[in-house]
């Protein structure tokens, strides 16, 4: 194992009330290895239990239950400034009767470190993150994107083995979140330390991790890099929360006919009907007169027929947003709508209506029952 | 936590030392239970503060330690007071009392004694006793301690005194009875019973010389006291808290005794006590509820016309407005009591001039009670003023921007809008501003002294806010009874905690906090 | 032209208004600082003195001066106070002062414990905390006796008729104030706690040094409300403290008024002496206590 390698087995968290009776299961029973090095987030909607893991490596929350190691070292028992972390918190958390110079200073002055040597390692680091100009402000001088960087200065000055990051950029504007993302990014090519990232903004975890944990209710849905995250998800609930715009997901049932296999959706009227070729027919097979869910990428619905199975559909446009080179599309299909990405500048109507070709190679259908991937 | 040098450790033990030797002595004088309180919390204090499991309870452990002993305690002891009957009249424990008894004595005879003391030096002494009419009749004490300035102490057996043969001396300085007395050994010696030989008790009988008297009252098998003068037999009462005789007649001091719910009986059913206490409640209840309702309109008011961003000089308006809150209450309130003074004050030579009458302040029910209340006032709207500022400047201007787009005027404004939105966070401030007065001692003891007095109340004045009256009786009534005053006050503590409560539960959530 | 003249009109009509009110709040003052220079003890009735005399102050700092007993004779004699009354200002300073910093040390420790730390009972001790100090301290008074009686037994210094003894009865009204500083200490971000934690501070360095840094607006609050309450305390104070030269400026203020002759004068100079200086320092320090009572909000 090596120094930044951080291995979580069996936690978790469980909180209780003051006198000690259970009230809520936050973390219920996740294993995670991190590698020394890997930037690693941990995404999924409010209350998923992201943020509690995040501080139970941090040691700000008790461990229920299982083990956390950082480095091959079991740190259960040990307080924060023991474990080789560093964190950066989504309100920064600056100490606001301090200047910058203090605030980075903090940890190593507790530390007891010689004066030189603090000067010196605050010095660098602000230099690094262009702050050394106004070592001697206080927070409440500065702006958002300022304030980010002193935490982050913060956390560099401590040489952690691990980084941690609880949303720090939610309270960024957008354009200053874009910025600071690269920022973070290029931090970790430099340093090459291990960096967990906790968001609940998909497109944050998309773009900044080497491999993502996908979290819901308490528990882990995926873990696998971005691209095997988009093409191949596990279960309906990563499929439908990793992409933007969201797959189509359409439910329905397998059934036979006339000789062959189809999807027919779920409902009172015209529901769709998609014919179960190929690959799509195997994977089906074990479903027949069982419930099913259709899922496809508003990508691959588009008005480009490629290579492969195509079915087309064609349908009424319900709302239009033009984006320049192409424009999402809402059509009314089925019981439901379908979003569907097509290129061009063409705009379109309400009313209008479209054909789009549906890529049968790109589907994924999944178990209704058990919401799983069907492979 | 902890650095390489344990100072929490030394702290505890230079504090934990002298407080366990203060245990001790309180001890050694015979307070048990006080020393064994002394001494657990001294344990419980280096327990928390030296084990880890007691981190969280270092913080709280001093601010508890001086709210249990000056309010808990308190509070508990006068509960305690309410269920006896603890006045002046009955001031001493039932112990006390008969020790009282069985310390009277009687003359016996017509024999006195001159007397010489001698002193043996280390606080020893010895009594030689000289029959005034007979001088070859001579006694002696065996040595005995004497402590200068000592107070009695109940419960001394008598020194024994042995008879002397004629020429024989005793050792010893004689010391003079201008040494006694600069010595301060006649309280001790006075206190002190000698047995002769033959049993009698002799004591001191002025300052010259001793004379035998015997106890007056023997202690029966059954608790009760035989009077050796005439025979009487006298039992205790607890239930009256007084010796009585076979006829009922009560016979010496009154002691404490637990009278019950009597003292609560007393406030619903007697008279003397009930009249005055339901109007000093109605008038308590009154005054309190139209106090918030007067600071709370006037601060409300002065509130929104500074809020105006239109008006001028706003700032020097609000410093000039807060002033009766800066100025110490005691001051204004003795201020006011000059002004409205009947006879010379401002107000009245003012009204005189000017209106051609001039209302009685202080001698008139109704014109004191408008006097306090416009005191209050004057001294409660600034505090009000602020609150109310701070609630209306957290709400958003765009209310008020749509309302006037609207149609709206600031009447309709203020009643439709402002006052919905405020009136929510502020009623656990309205409750205890209502608390505050209930309780507002000060006030009416400063400005009134609770007068004019009430007609057929005994010691209950018009103006009387519950405390007070609870206070007079307590402190002033002619009979200082603090356990019917403990009664009334565990009852203004229910009411006022009931109060308290209800602004928890109004306060919602943060209670659970 | 008449929507603007409706606003000076209103703005005429809010000015008239507040300078009368102003007029008739303010009389008072201006009562007892003519009432201070006015030969006599009369009730303060005028604006201004009709005989100005000097006596009065002479008196409060203890300045010996001759007074007039027989008009008809001229004969005069030594007033001069046994206790300058300047004295009982400076002790009502040093009571209020030092309970104040105690009250700020227990409360604000106690407030520590009940905002961040977890423990059993906790929230039933806060309430009874407040509800508890509802009881008047005022009746508590026996209780108080007899304990201070006790201690001064064996501590002479922290017994009846001491200082001590009264601050230590002070020191137990620390339940209002929990309130208020717990309340603060519950708009702070623990975030800044965590980050002090993880940067190696223990639970005593992250109070002290981050905490009560910051906390410093709420202290000052503290500080000025509970000195000015106990400045203005009076009933228990009487009670404990015997001797006139241990006591406050509250009971000493009172001695002047007698049920049978009320020396207006001499109390009118003691009032403008003692209340004038802190008049000032609270209204210096107005925009903290302003700060601290006008946090509460409209919730949206």
């Amino acid at each position: 194992m090596s120094e930044g390698s951080v291995e979580i087995k069996d936690l978790v968290k469980t909180y209780v009330d003051d006198r000690g009776r259970p009230t809520f299961t936050a973390v219920k029973n996740i294993s995670l290895h991190i590698d020394d090095g890997e930037f690693m987030v941990l995404v999924g909607p409010s209350g998923c239990g992201k943020s509690t893991t995040l501080r139970m490596v941090a040691g700000l929350e008790k461990i229920s239950s299982g083990t956390i190691s950082i480095g091959g070292r079991v740190v259960n028992e040990l307080e924060p400034k023991d474990r080789g972390i560093a964190m950066v918190f989504q309100n920064y958390a600056l100490y606001p009767h301090m200047t910058l110079f203090n605030n980075m200073a903090f940890g190593l002055q507790l530390a007891k470190k010689k004066k030189e040597f603090i000067t010196e390692t605050v010095n660098r680091t602000s230099k690094a993150l262009g702050l050394d100009h106004m070592l001697e402000r206080k927070p409440h001088a500065l702006s958002g994107g300022q304030r980010q960087r002193v935490a982050l200065g913060r956390a560099i000055v401590r040489s952690p083995k691990v980084f941690l990051f609880d949303e720090p950029l939610s309270n960024l504007d957008a354009k200053m979140r874009v910025q600071m993302r690269s920022e973070i990014s290029k931090l970790h090519a430099q340093l090459g330390s291990t960096m967990i990232y906790v968001t609940h903004d998909q497109v944050e975890a998309m773009t900044m991790g080497d491999r993502i944990c996908v979290m819901r209710d308490g528990n882990i849905m995926q873990v696998a890099d971005p691209l095997t995250l988009y093409r191949q998800p596990d279960n309906l609930f990563v499929a439908g929360f990793i992409g933007s715009p969201p797959m189509n997901l359409i439910k329905g049932k397998v059934e036979k006919r006339d000789g062959g296999l189809f999807f027919v959706e779920t409902a009172e009227k015209s529901g769709l009907t998609f014919p179960l070729t190929g690959r799509l027919e195997g994977l089906a097979s074990k479903y027949v007169d069982k419930d099913i869910v259709f899922g496809v990428r508003p990508e691959h619905l588009s008005d480009q027929v490629k290579d492969g199975a195509h079915v087309p559909i064609t349908s009424t446009v319900e709302i239009s947003e033009p984006m320049g080179s192409e424009s999402l599309v809402y059509l009314k299909a089925g019981s439901g709508n379908l979003i569907a990405r097509i290129h061009g500048e063409h705009l379109f109507h309400l009313g209008e209506q479209v054909t789009v070709q549906v890529n049968l190679e790109k589907v994924s259908l999944f178990d209704t029952a058990t919401e799983n991937v069907i492979r | 936590m902890d650095g390489s040098f344990p100072i929490r450790q030394i702290l505890v033990v230079l504090v934990a030392i002298p407080v366990l030797y203060l245990s001790f002595a309180v001890y050694q004088t015979g307070n048990f239970w006080i020393a064994l309180s002394i001494l657990i919390i001294v344990c419980l204090g280096a327990l928390i503060f030296l084990s880890e499991s007691g981190y969280t309870y270092r913080y709280l452990f001093p601010g508890l330690l001086g709210f249990g002993l000056f309010v808990i305690f308190p509070i508990a002891y006068m509960v305690f007071l309410s269920f006896t009957k603890y006045s002046s009249k009955h001031l001493l424990s039932f112990d006390r009392v008969l020790v009282l008894f069985q310390q009277e004595t009687l003359p016996v005879g017509n024999v006195s004694y001159k007397y010489n003391l001698l002193a043996q030096g280390n606080d020893q002494y010895i009594l030689y006793l000289e029959d005034e009419k007979n001088p070859a009749k001579r006694f002696a004490s065996e040595p005995f301690e004497l402590k200068a300035g000592e107070q009695p102490n109940g419960h001394q057996e008598p020194v024994k005194l042995g008879a002397l043969p004629p020429g024989t001396q005793i050792k010893g300085t004689v010391l003079g009875m201008a040494q006694v007395a600069r010595e301060k050994l006649f309280i001790p010696m006075r206190s002190r019973q000698f047995a002769m030989p033959d049993a009698t008790l002799v004591v001191l009988e002025g300052l010259q010389r001793f004379a035998p008297r015997k106890r007056a009252w023997t202690l029966n098998a059954d608790g009760s006291l035989t009077s050796q003068k005439d025979g009487t037999v006298i039992r205790p009462d607890f239930k009256l808290g007084y010796f009585v005789d076979s006829k009922g007649e009560k016979a010496g001091i009154g002691f404490r005794t637990f009278s019950g719910l009597e003292n609560y009986v007393g406030i619903l059913t007697d008279p003397r006590i009930q009249g005055p206490f339901f109007r000093i409640f109605l008038w308590t209840v009154g005054f309190s509820a139209l106090s918030v309702a007067l600071t709370f309109s006037v601060g409300m008011l002065l509130a929104v016309i500074l809020e105006w961003k239109e008006l001028n000089f706003r700032s020097a308006y609000r410093t000039l407005l807060i002033l009766p809150y800066a100025v110490p209450a005691v001051l204004s309130i003795l201020i006011f009591k000059g002004l409205f003074n009947q006879e010379f004050g401002a107000v009245n030579e003012f009204l005189k001039s000017v209106f051609g009458f001039a209302p009685e302040w202080e001698t008139n029910p109704w014109g004191a009670r408008a006097m306090i209340l416009l005191v209050n006032v004057w001294l409660g709207y600034p505090y009000m003023m602020l609150i109310c500022t701070g609630m209306l400047q957290s709400i958003p201007s765009g209310i008020y921007e749509a309302s006037a787009i609207d149609g709206s005027n600031p009447v309709r404004d203020f009643f439709g809008i402002t006052l919905p939105l405020v009136l929510p966070p502020l009623i656990p401030i309205l409750v205890s501003s209502f608390a505050f007065n209930f309780n507002n001692f000060n006030l009416i003891y400063l400005l009134t002294a609770g007068g004019p007095k009430m007609v057929g109340g005994g010691i209950a004045g018009e103006t009387d806010l519950l405390v007070n009256y609870t206070f007079n009786i307590a402190f002033r009534d002619s009979g200082t009874n603090y356990g019917l005053a403990s009664a009334i006050a565990t009852l203004l503590f229910l009411i006022v905690g009931f109060l308290a409560w209800i602004n928890l539960k109004l306060s919602g959530e943060n209670a659970k906090l | 032209m008449t929507a603007r003249r409706k606003l000076l009109v209103r703005k005429a009509m809010a000015h008239g208004f507040l300078v009368c009110f102003l007029i008739l709040i303010l009389v008072p003052f201006i009562m007892v600082i003519s009432a201070s220079f006015r030969q006599g003890n009369f009730a303060p009735s005028r604006l201004i003195p009709d005989k100005v005399s000097l006596d009065h102050w002479k008196y409060v700092f203890g300045i010996p001066y001759q007074e007039v007993v027989n008009p008809a004779t001229g004969e005069t004699r030594l007033i001069k106070p046994t206790t300058p009354p300047l004295f009982w200002f400076w002790n009502s300073i040093k009571v209020s002062f030092l309970a104040s910093a105690g009250i700020i040390l227990l409360s604000g420790s106690a407030a520590y414990a009940f905002a961040r730390l977890r423990f059993r009972f906790r929230s039933i001790t806060l309430n009874s905390l407040l509800i508890l100090q509802m009881f008047p301290m005022v009746l508590s008074l026996v209780a108080f006796y007899v304990i201070l009686d006790f201690t001064g037994q064996y501590l002479r210094w922290m017994g009846l008729n001491t200082h001590t003894g009264l601050i230590m009865i002070y020191l137990g009204g620390i339940s209002n104030y929990i309130w208020m500083i717990k309340g603060y200490f519950e708009t702070i971000p623990p975030s800044m706690e965590e980050s002090a934690r993880i940067d190696g501070a223990s639970r005593w360095q992250t109070f002290t040094r981050i905490l009560i840094p910051i906390s410093l607006p709420i202290f000052a609050v503290v500080f000025i409300l509970s000195f000015v309450s106990y400045i203005s305390e009076y009933p228990v104070a009487s009670v404990v403290l015997q001797s006139g030269d241990n006591w406050t400026l509250a009971v000493g203020a009172n001695s002047f008024l007698y049920e049978q002759e009320k020396l207006w004068g001499r109390f009118a100079a003691l009032a403008v002496l003692s209340g004038l200086p802190i008049t000032v320092v609270f209204l210096m320090c107005q925009k903290f206590v302003i700060g601290g009572l006008t946090s509460g909000g409209v919730k949206e």
